[in-house]
């Protein structure tokens, strides 16, 4: 009597433990499968690591001026920002100052970050204003490709009294353009070479309509002005000229604006010639020139190059209004005599 | 033996379940962290997880990667586009998910299907696969956490919105990929412990149970398992039993033992016949069955019927079924010689049994007297009498009624008109009130209600005190 439970237990026992194996296991989860946010477009830096990129560019320039030594701009520095740098440098190292180098505060008041996948990128910066109070500077940082850091591509001083446009947020980016972008009153590209034009022929430019009035016409045009009525005279009889165009090899630079619109970053290359009779001494106008000209002799020809920098507000296809200078910058980077 | 066997199983199986239950929580529980490994495939130095891997498991996620010898190696976390970009051309392997919970599913990967037109410069170069590079991803602006180190490296990601892809390099010539180890903090469950151990409890206390109840119905002599079955008429299943002689015996024993418990039935007790034996079984129902013990001890061959009857007829007393008057399914009481012929005659059915009643004073306020055709019942035969009932019951009786007696009173059609017939000459009509109420209490039977009916001029009597049959009949039946 007793002897039959105890037969039959250890086959419940038996029976009971492996059900509730088999239910264990059972439910022994699989490994879940990658479930990633789904694709968005967004700033392709975090606030902080545009904050980071920057500081390393203002780090890398502070030691280049500290140390006067142009090399060590191209760990950060590239394309026309790096031969304007470069040249700024030589020029203080030649004239013992550094007066003439561009002061570029390492403070932000606003970043625009792009939000593209390709690159290369573009991402922008302003900075607060300079120790002597000058305008804001507008800083073009580039990414040529993935394996590159940002380095800064180049900068303008924004002209005083210039009302920005709105830029999205950086916590949601803005977008890079090509320089053919058919969204906007003139494409990016055609917009840097009309005004290129615009500033060499002044106002018999075919596209002087398409832009505003601005400081930098104003300053080429005066200095022009100056000069050729110092060339003009009988017994000088020199010529001026002055031919601006966008750089080679450099893409202009375009992001969207709040307003659909774009800022366009261009480098352009102006170009003086100036001559003067036989047996005259022509010397460069600017210190920097001079600088630049160093020990050479004058002769009686004297050719200024200028490494422009340019940024232009273009508004959206079908605005009403015109294209706009935001900010320029107008360094001598070398002269000649032949 | 079956229930000991069956309680043990029981018992066994609620330890194991129990057991099984702890167990799961504590020698099987899970581990605390998931560690998945993936080994790098094919040429290359890079190691490549696609978005989502990263936080497959939790949202921070530790890192190590490994190259063999003292090479150089970086982990660096970025947007997925980036590090595809980052990646290029260059062959690496691509972790695209868990395989296991252990290790990394891993596959070749694909050259970037866009790469960027900075690149494209060489795009004939493109076709045939770029060589590892070697290059030290570490210190690239895209990058939102990186780490690099000798031989082994290390970095915690903490998951943010976003596409995040980790790229671990080998840097240097010949660099060989690293081999990558992702650690997940887990929150481990132990969702069998509960379960198992209150079922275990439950299993235990069950068999415990089966165990006990079959101890203590050892101990009492043996209530025969037909009693469940079958209400069996008592003195005909034993015949021997039928003699009045012996019956009369029974009946004074049994009377005496009530006459402790019941101080209002002791006087009439001994005076009764049978059916007035019988009629207080339901009355004491469950009490008897409570002293059936001593009373069994005392006479263990008698014991067997009464208590038998009693408990199985006390149901259908308080179902308040009008089975009594139905002359049918009342078959002869065998030990009431009286009854016997009376109970034969339809009509007379319900009085003949509480004729005697109106003598036993107190009691006759007690469940109908009729119940002494009760043990002559089969199962099957109470349960028709209750579809009977029910059937009954479904006939229209007016709410106010049904409000003044609490439950309702059951009045089967056959019992209504046996309570009509004798009432027919004087009594209202069974339609009217007083003739509903007339055949009420002639299912009841109390107050002498059954054998008035017949006299025309108590009728109108018994209407005038309706609520102390209903309370009577209602205390009855809630007993």
């Amino acid at each position: 009597m007793t002897a039959r439970p105890a037969r039959r237990t250890p086959a419940a026992v038996a029976a009971g433990a492996l059900t509730l194996a088999l239910a264990l296991t059972g439910c022994a989860a699989e490994p879940p499968a990658p479930n990633p946010d789904p694709s968005a477009s967004g700033p392709v830096l975090s606030e902080d690591q545009d904050t980071h990129v920057l500081g390393e560019v203002n780090a890398v320039l502070q030691a280049a001026s500290e140390s006067n030594d142009p090399t060590k701009l191209e760990a950060r520095l590239t394309g026309p920002a790096l031969a304007i740098r470069t040249s700024q440098l030589e020029v203080a190292k030649a004239r013992g100052n550094a007066d003439l180098v561009t002061d570029i505060p390492g403070e932000y008041q606003q970043l625009i970050v792009p939000t593209n996948d390709t690159w290369p990128r573009t991402s922008f910066a302003i900075t607060v204003q300079t120790e002597e109070l000058q305008t804001p500077r507008l800083l073009a940082l580039e990414q040529a490709s993935p394996r590159d850091p940002y380095r800064l591509w180049g900068w303008v001083q924004l002209a005083s009294g210039i009302t920005m446009p709105a830029f999205a947020d950086a916590e949601l980016g803005s977008e890079n353009l090509a320089a053919d972008d058919d969204s906007l009153l003139v494409s990016p590209q055609d917009a840097v070479n009309q005004y290129a034009d615009v500033l060499t022929t002044g106002s018999g430019s075919a596209f002087k309509d398409t832009f505003e009035d601005d400081a930098f016409r104003q300053l080429l045009g005066s200095f022009a002005q100056t000069q050729k009525e110092t060339l003009d005279q009988p017994n000088v009889d020199g010529t001026y000229t002055l031919e601006v165009t966008p750089t080679k090899d450099q893409p202009v630079k375009a992001v969207r604006t709040a307003d659909g619109g774009a800022m366009v970053m261009a480098a352009l290359t102006a170009t003086e010639t100036m001559t003067a009779v036989e047996g005259a001494t022509l010397t460069p106008p600017t210190r920097s020139g001079k600088a630049l000209l160093g020990d050479a002799e004058p002769t009686n020809k004297l050719v200024d190059g200028y490494s422009d920098m340019v940024a232009l507000y273009v508004p959206p296809k079908g605005a009403d209004a015109k294209v706009k200078l935001l900010g320029y910058s107008h360094i001598q980077t070398s002269v000649s005599t032949e | 033996m079956l229930r000991k066997l069956l309680g043990t199983v029981l018992i066994v199986l609620g330890l194991v379940a129990a057991g099984l239950g702890v167990a799961s929580a504590t020698v099987w529980r899970q581990s605390d962290t998931v560690v998945a490994t993936a080994t790098p495939q094919g040429d290359g130095a890079l190691v490549v997880t696609d978005p989502g891997v990263l936080e497959l498991v939790d949202d921070s996620v530790t890192v190590r990667a490994t190259v063999p010898g003292d090479g150089k190696v970086t982990l660096a976390v970025g947007r997925d586009v980036d590090v595809a970009g980052w990646v290029g051309d260059e062959p690496y392997t691509r972790v695209t998910g868990l395989s296991d919970w252990e290790s990394l599913a891993v596959a070749a990967g694909e050259p970037s299907a866009s790469p960027s037109p900075a690149e494209g410069q060489d795009a004939g170069a493109a076709a045939e696969p770029a060589k590892p590079s070697g290059d030290d991803p570490a210190g690239n602006d895209m990058w939102v956490a990186q780490a690099s180190g000798d031989g082994t490296v290390t970095l915690r990601w903490g998951d943010q919105p976003g596409r995040w892809s980790l790229l671990a390099a080998g840097v240097g010539d010949g660099a060989q990929a690293p081999t990558v180890e992702l650690t997940w903090p887990r929150t481990v469950t132990t969702p069998w412990l509960w379960p198992g151990v209150i079922a275990g409890v439950v299993l235990v206390l069950a068999g415990l149970a089966v165990l006990l109840v079959r101890r203590r119905r050892r101990g009492t002599p043996a209530v025969p398992d037909q009693a469940d079955e079958v209400v069996p008429p008592s003195d005909g299943a034993q015949p021997g039993e039928a003699s009045p002689g012996r019956a009369e015996d029974r009946t004074a024993d049994r009377a005496a033992d009530r006459t402790e418990l019941l101080a209002a039935a002791a006087d009439q007790a001994p005076a009764i016949p049978d059916a007035a034996e019988q009629r207080s079984v339901p009355f004491v129902g469950r009490r008897s069955r409570r002293a059936s013990d001593p009373s069994t001890t005392a006479e263990p061959p008698t014991a067997t019927p009464s208590a038998t009857p009693s408990a199985s007829v006390w149901p259908a007393t308080t179902g308040a079924s009008p089975w009594p008057a139905r002359p049918g399914a009342a078959p002869p009481a065998g030990e009431g010689a009286q009854g016997d012929g009376t109970q034969g005659d339809a009509t007379a059915a319900p009085e003949t049994a509480a004729i005697e009643v109106p003598p036993v004073g107190a009691s006759a306020a007690e469940p109908p007297a009729t119940t002494g055709a009760t043990p002559r019942l089969t199962r099957r035969e109470l349960r028709a009498l209750e579809e009977e009932a029910r059937r009954g019951a479904a006939r229209p009786i007016t709410g106010r009624l049904r409000a003044l007696t609490g439950q309702i009173p059951v009045v089967g059609r056959g019992q209504q008109a046996a309570a009509d017939q004798p009432a027919a000459p004087g009594a209202a009509p069974a339609t009217t009130r007083a003739g509903r109420a007339a055949a009420w209490r002639a299912t009841w039977g109390f107050d002498g209600g059954a054998p008035r009916p017949a006299t025309p001029q108590d009728a109108p009597q018994d209407g005038d005190d309706p609520a102390a049959g209903t309370q009577d009949s209602t205390e009855g039946g809630s007993r």
